[in-house]
């Protein structure tokens, strides 16, 4: 048939681009034509050309069926593009070169328990089924280079695989090479091509989609199913005052501008269940400059102030809980990181806002550090001064609010710096429930025929919080799953 | 061709680093016409309302772009090799206005667009 591409065609395409420095042939260039209204028929039309959608789209065309892939904006434009691009993962071939064995059992607890018991079991059992052999498939049939194991996130243990990304992200290498797969494979991808509406029969099953293109509506035709890979709906303000309430809906976002909810709104007219619409994940971030705190608000150092140089949370919590008490606990939704030269990766962080063209300050003592960055200075030397007496009386626990480090340092070592941050919007969790087949379910539970979602798309793996590297996972665990059952449907058809 | 197409490309990357604020009369669609270029040759409607697409810059700018990320790698960032992807060359080479750098609807970098 020729339809095969040989594992080398897409390693040129990819690992040769991803070494560290060197200029990469993996374009994302656009040379898609306009839809032509009459020949519009396919298998699989797959909304949004994010991870989940460009996974599913290489997998539909692997097992035989005809794919498109519809995108609203000029380039793959979702989250992807701003991750750090690393997947969560046991049982990979790179764990096996590197003597790691991480059980699917233990991966099954960890995401279950991070998600207080509220995620789909289901779910998360086909996630830990999966993702061993999507990541290994990744690197085969893709060509996505991994950087070695490093042991990050919680709960540190070697599962997380982050794609070596040269001088992008890791995730804009991904989408860069899921793109040449794609192009190698000749699968249409239509930008400026956004679904508006979902085409159904009188049994309510979907077997199109309406979008609006340059030239108007045309009518795409679906002989297996619609996947819904369009994320979640971060960057709906609207939506987000409505699930989250109207101080979560005004933080600065930290990917994607263009994440706007057709997960829920092209779906909602089949009914299907909505589930964890109230859950999302918040991260620091420096708005104007997109420079990204994290290793500052998890060093175990320092203290964090408001701008009226007060403590304002429990410096022992995760940079996630910080981010997310932030907006609620000061009305500018900004406060400080103060740290000490005793964190010895400081200057690290200094030279990384510094790349950034982003603010920060130095001093030699707290009282010119407080000068410096515009804060009450009587205010932030008492707050330094009582956290550093509380640590001499071991009673951190007993400040307002308490300190809960395990292993907490002094804050005494000059110099002194000030990073600010605010709380951003990473993603949100919910949307229209999908079952095991990656199909969406209606309010009786009851798949609807020929609707598939994945990744931030769809709702279910995720509540309160994720495993790193899991969102990506999901994506490609869920988008492959749904490719398949399409193709499946497909075949008895 | 070769030649032509590399001279190209050059002054077009040299521009990040020789271009000072564009003023009146000097957008870049005014050094295309002090150069002899026709609007023809970079708009293909009659009476031009839209800004030309990539491929319309790329036959005398870089021949891909790919060439053009290689070209600019010394820069922080590379503006042609980004995390968001190849971008159509006129969101931030405006032809008739000051140009943009869309990098920075997110960032601060001190990079100068011609």
């Amino acid at each position: 048939m020729g339809r095969q591409i040989t594992r080398r065609d897409m390693i040129k395409g990819c690992l040769v681009a991803a070494a560290a420095g060197a200029m990469d042939s993996v374009s994302t260039t656009v040379r898609a034509a306009a839809p032509d209204p009459a020949a519009m028929d396919y298998d699989a039309i797959i909304l949004g050309a994010g991870t989940a959608g460009l996974v599913a789209a290489v997998e539909a065309y692997d097992q035989g069926i005809k794919p498109v892939v519809l995108e609203k904006m000029d380039l793959p434009a979702g989250n992807s593009i701003y991750a750090m691009g690393a997947l969560c993962a046991c049982g990979t071939r790179v764990q096996n070169q590197e003597g790691v064995i991480e059980g699917k059992d233990d991966l099954f607890a960890d995401m279950m328990k991070i998600s207080v018991d509220q995620a789909d079991p289901a779910l998360i059992r086909s996630y830990v089924e999966h993702i061993g052999e999507d990541v290994d498939w990744l690197e085969d049939t893709i060509g996505v280079r991994f950087r070695k194991l490093e042991k990050l996130p919680y709960p540190l243990l070697s599962r997380l695989h982050c794609v070596e990304g040269g001088s992008i992200t890791g995730g804009g290498m991904l989408i860069r090479c899921l793109l040449a797969a794609c192009r190698k494979r000749g699968i249409p991808i239509f930008y400026h091509t956004k679904a508006v509406e979902l085409i159904t029969d009188k049994k309510i099953a979907v077997s199109g989609v309406r979008a609006l293109t340059e030239d108007g509506l045309v009518d795409f035709k679906a002989r297996g199913g619609v996947l819904i890979a369009t994320g979640g709906f971060s960057a709906n303000r609207e939506m987000l005052c409505g699930y989250m309430g109207g101080v979560m809906s005004r933080l600065p976002l930290r990917g994607s501008s263009t994440v706007t909810g057709e997960n829920i709104t092209l779906t909602r007219p089949l009914f299907a269940k909505f589930v964890h619409m109230d859950q999302f994940h918040c991260g620091p971030i420096v708005s104007a400059t997109h420079v990204n705190p994290e290793g500052a608000l998890n060093s175990g150092y320092g203290i964090i102030v408001d701008l009226r140089g007060k403590r304002i949370v429990d410096e022992g919590s995760t940079y996630v809980a910080k981010a997310r008490a932030l907006p609620n606990l000061t009305p500018e939704n900004k406060a400080y990181q103060l740290v000490d030269s005793n964190w010895t990766a400081v200057k690290k962080m200094a030279d990384k806002y510094t790349g950034m063209n982003s603010p920060f300050f130095r001093d030699d003592t707290v009282a010119g550090l407080a000068r410096k960055a515009g804060l009450p200075v009587e205010a932030v030397v008492a707050a330094v001064n009582g956290y550093n007496d509380a640590l001499k009386k071991r009673k951190l626990k007993d400040l307002n609010p308490p300190c809960t480090r395990k292993d907490p340092h002094a804050m005494d070592k000059s110099p002194f710096y000030a990073f600010p941050f605010e709380s951003g919007m990473t993603t949100t969790f919910g949307g229209p429930k999908i079952n095991t087949n990656a199909q969406v379910v209606n309010l009786e539970d009851e798949p609807i025929k020929g609707l598939y979602a994945a990744g931030n798309a769809a709702g279910g793996l995720f509540f309160r919080d994720y495993v790193g590297g899991s969102q990506l996972g999901g994506a490609m665990v869920f988008g492959r799953i749904a490719a398949r059952h399409i193709a499946q449907a497909c075949k008895k058809a | 061709m070769m030649k032509k197409s590399l001279l190209a490309s050059i002054l077009f990357v040299a521009g990040f680093a020789l271009a000072t604020s564009v003023v009146a009369g000097n957008y870049l669609a005014d050094r295309h016409a002090q150069n002899g270029l026709e609007c023809a040759q970079c708009h293909v409607e009659q009476v031009p309302s839209k800004a030309p697409k990539m491929d319309t810059c790329l036959k005398c700018h870089g021949d891909s772009y790919e060439e053009l990320g290689k070209a600019s790698a010394g820069k922080k960032p590379n503006p042609h090799y980004t995390h968001v992807g190849d971008k159509e060359c006129a969101v931030c080479h405006k032809g008739h206005k000051e140009p943009e750098f869309f990098c920075n609807d997110c960032h601060k970098f001190k990079v100068r667009v011609p």
